[in-house]
């Protein structure tokens, strides 16, 4: 699992979740973000607003299946790539 | 019998008094290009903001400004009171509920400074999403609604 820290502004907010979503939707992969001991769908919007990411929150990163390096990659590089 | 080849209809409430207009025409192509899913928007002329159906709380965002509620058939709506608030960072928006809680149709989820929200120079369109995917089968607005807590439309879901 791969650790990731929050750094943009205002958190995942909708739209960056939904940025989120789309790309975990389009992955044939298993993708989970594990934040507290508590474990959410990287495919659903709900899940991914309901972890309520703040700035300087920290979450796992669970990817499972075909290529899952790639897309583990290609994730936090999107997260990462958040800047509002 | 054959109960989960059923459709399922959801009737929906009037979440908040206003306008309500096509999701395409919100100024947020997050919204417009409907990447959070399907639905409609509200320009709303109040701000006290209702429950449109009968469910569970499984969102609410730390800002306040969003709030998800999963109806008892298992439709999933967001609703995000206006364009940017997160920015607000919870100034302006009074939250009533919690993550677990059990609402009815018309309940108040949340009051809005609207004023404060219009003076900070943001929009107040508010999209109400179906954010579950493939989950919508159809869905039936009435676009002359206004008041909130009236019926404002039908959804199908698979």
């Amino acid at each position: 699992m791969t650790k990731v820290k929050i750094k943009s502004e205002h958190g995942i907010h909708a739209r960056p979740a939904s940025q989120i979503v789309n790309y975990a939707q389009s992955s044939p992969c298993e993708i989970f973000f594990i934040k507290d001991g508590s474990r959410y769908n990287g495919k659903s919007i709900m899940n991914i607003m309901g972890m309520g990411l703040k700035k300087g929150d920290e979450i796992f990163l669970e990817v499972t299946g075909e290529n899952k390096k790639t897309v583990e990659k290609e994730l936090l590089k999107l997260i990462e790539s958040i800047n509002e | 019998m054959l109960g989960i080849f059923k459709k399922k209809t959801i009737n929906l409430m009037m979440p908040i008094e206003g306008q309500v207009i096509k999701i395409e025409a919100v100024p947020d192509p997050a919204f417009s290009q409907k990447m959070l899913g399907d639905g409609f928007a509200i320009k709303p002329s109040k701000g006290k903001v209702y429950s449109p159906v009968r469910g569970k709380i499984v969102q609410r965002f730390p800002t306040n400004h969003a709030i998800g509620i999963e109806s008892t058939e298992g439709l999933e709506i967001l609703i995000h009171f206006g364009i940017n608030t997160v920015e607000l960072k919870g100034k302006g928006f009074k939250n009533h509920v919690d993550v677990g809680d059990v609402v009815e149709a018309g309940a108040l989820l949340l009051e809005v400074d609207l004023d404060y929200v219009k003076n900070q120079g943001k929009s107040l369109i508010t999209p109400i999403v179906f954010t579950k995917r493939n989950q919508l089968k159809q869905q039936r607005i009435n676009f002359e609604s206004i008041k909130a807590r009236e019926k404002c439309g039908q959804v199908t879901i698979k």
